[in-house]
């Protein structure tokens, strides 16, 4: 799970997939907006067939805190 | 574009009125037909005509003014919905004083914000439920409406479709209370700014005179509803010209929105401008024809001289993202970058950037030409002279003043010249130049106002943080944090900076977005502190 999410904030942000850790803020280090990091559960969606609600978004600081969110959903494709 | 302009930037064939509710029910009136708002639900497109609109408005503002009366004050709390705007429109019609709560606030500020506005109905969506719950366990007589309702109970939806009956709206004085806006402060809730409806009606009557549009012509915009720009521009203007409302509450659904109803105007802050430039960027290199959307560019870029519609032929790739149709920008909020602004002018899409702030309805000036005349004209519903450097406004769309609290009024608003905070000039053709901020405030990208010594007052809740600066880097919040050494070898903390991130990592958890420190910085020594034991902010 953790390869795949840094997959995609690789391929969203352009930053070696080898410099995103699981500890990388999303924000502070990836250099992600508010508004990208939403724009962004689109993506998480499409890739591991969930629903996420935007509300969610809020709590997504770390990439660490993407993975949790998507293990803690009981359908998401690993 | 039709219209008669004026000065090169104002159509003047346009009405005027002085009391917004007998503008919007004019509109209304005479667009009858149109599609006045559309949306998605659930993959559908589905709309409401103005018509429909005019009736579910008298319905809920009807509801609103028999349960409130005039001069009654009613909060809203939730994303844009149908259910939301007609409340709204009603609350501005009807005379019943409507605060729009921000919804990304957390349930404990929503509801000091709730109470400090003296509402006694809560208009709230369902996804806000446990934030009216929260609110009606602290004010038990507040009478808490949902917007919808699944099982079909009394909310607005159904006042909506039902068959209360309609009252004569009251006459409305230009004087009269109409919103209470929920400014940043440094402490609380923030300031409520008091726009009567006078002050509505001049930012709107400018609205209506800087862009010109058709009836079947729709306007997008996913701004957040508790902010006076998206009131002023994003809902009451389009009413004028018969155009369509999209509905759109998230940039998850907007590619959708795009492609459903090919808007042809979007207001816009930088942050979302950034957004739309680099998924553009990243959809063509995905599908390989980067370089084909660089050449796109280029000829667009070269074909300026020629006109608008050469650049928008060898555009088309890029401007199919939008749907194809949008013309028009109306931009605000926060400062654009001249490279974003280039990118959308090559393209041949217009850009009307503003200069404003709540205080003032919010909308001071506005330009049509970023490279010619920087911030604009001065709306003719207002003065500007700069005071000692400070931009300072005087007019109808001056705030009657920020609710319960006279001594900043008397401080903000002096011999009736608003003091804005920013610092500007007016050049030899009187249009407004922008150079910064008086105070502290952080304006971010998304146009959002922080106040950095609020956040401070967040972290100083900490123990292990002695003393903290915030401040703006990179369009991020940072903060140089002096740790509480004393504290740290009480309770032997060993890694004292692990320990302020962990506890700035907890107060973030507390916060909304735009609060957030994303950076940290620690220092080894105390502040140096002002005669008033106050932290010298510039020695970070």
């Amino acid at each position: 799970m953790l390869e795949k999410v840094i997959h995609i904030l690789s391929d969203y942000t352009d930053i070696p997939a080898e410099s995103i850790t699981a500890d990388s803020r999303m924000i502070g280090d990836l250099g992600l907006s508010s508004l990208e990091l939403i724009s962004l559960l689109a993506e998480f969606e499409d890739e591991f067939s969930v629903s996420i609600d935007e509300s969610q978004a809020m709590e997504l600081q770390t990439v660490r805190d993407v993975v949790c969110l998507l293990e803690s959903i009981p359908t998401a494709k690993a | 574009m039709t219209g008669v302009l004026v000065n090169s930037v104002l159509y003047s064939d346009r009405g005027s009125w002085t009391s917004i509710g007998r503008y919007i029910f004019d509109c209304f009136e005479k667009n009858s037909a149109s599609d006045c708002c559309v949306w998605l639900e659930n993959g559908e497109r589905r709309s409401i005509s103005y018509g429909q609109m005019l009736e579910a408005v008298k319905r809920v503002g009807s509801y609103l003014f028999t349960a409130v009366g005039k001069g009654g004050h009613v909060a809203l709390l939730g994303k844009k919905s149908l259910e939301w705007i007609v409340s709204y429109f009603g609350c501005l019609c009807y005379g019943v004083v409507v605060s729009p709560l921000d919804a990304a606030l957390s349930r404990e500020e929503s509801a000091k914000q709730f109470r400090f506005s003296d509402s006694t109905l809560l208009l709230y969506d369902p996804a806000c439920a446990g934030i009216a719950e929260h609110i009606k366990e602290l004010c038990p007589d507040t009478h808490c409406v949902p917007l919808r309702a699944g099982d079909g109970s009394f909310s607005a939806a159904s006042l909506i479709g039902g068959d209360f009956p309609v009252s004569e709206a009251p006459e409305l004085k230009e004087d009269d209370l109409a919103e209470i806006l929920f400014t940043s402060g440094t402490t609380g809730v923030g300031k409520g700014v008091m726009l009567s409806v006078g002050n509505v009606c001049a930012a709107v009557m400018f609205g209506i005179r800087l862009v010109d549009c058709a009836s079947d012509e729709s306007l997008l915009s996913i701004l957040p509803n508790n902010h006076s720009f998206e009131l002023a521009v994003g809902l009451l203007t389009p009413i004028y010209f018969g155009m369509s409302i999209i509905l759109c509450s998230s940039v998850k659904t907007i590619k959708d929105c795009f492609r459903t109803f090919r808007p042809s105007i979007m207001l816009v802050v930088p942050s979302l401008m950034q957004l739309f430039r680099k998924e553009i960027l990243r959809e063509a290199k995905r599908r390989g024809e980067a370089e084909k959307l660089e050449q796109g560019l280029r000829i667009a870029r070269e074909l300026k001289p020629v006109g608008v519609d050469a650049q928008r032929s060898a555009a088309r790739e890029i401007l199919s993202y939008f749907g194809g149709r949008l013309k028009c920008l109306i931009c605000g909020g926060a400062f654009f970058s001249e490279d974003l602004v280039s990118f959308y002018d090559d393209i041949g899409i217009r850009f009307i950037e503003g200069y404003g702030i709540t205080e003032c309805a919010p909308i001071v000036s506005c330009n049509t030409d970023r490279f010619s005349c920087h911030l604009g004209v001065i709306s003719p519903y207002c003065e500007v002279r700069i005071e000692d450097g400070e931009i300072c406004v005087s007019g109808k769309n001056v705030m009657l003043g920020y609710y319960k609290n006279p001594e900043q009024t008397a401080r903000a608003i002096r011999d009736g010249w608003f003091h804005t905070g920013d610092l500007g000039a007016l050049d030899e053709q009187g249009c407004l130049i922008l150079h910064g901020r008086k105070d502290n405030l952080i304006i971010n990208s998304n146009g959002e106002n922080i106040s950095p010594e609020q956040v401070e007052n967040y972290l100083s809740t900490k123990e292990i943080i002695a003393q903290s600066v915030v401040y703006a880097e990179d369009d991020l919040l940072a903060a140089s944090i002096y740790p509480n050494l004393r504290f740290a070898e009480a309770n032997g903390i060993r890694d004292v900076e692990q320990a302020v991130r962990e506890a700035v990592e907890e107060t973030n958890k507390t916060l909304p977005h735009k609060l957030r420190v994303e950076r940290i910085h620690i220092r080894k020594e105390p502040f140096e502190m002002t005669s008033t034991m106050k932290v010298k902010r510039g020695k970070r």
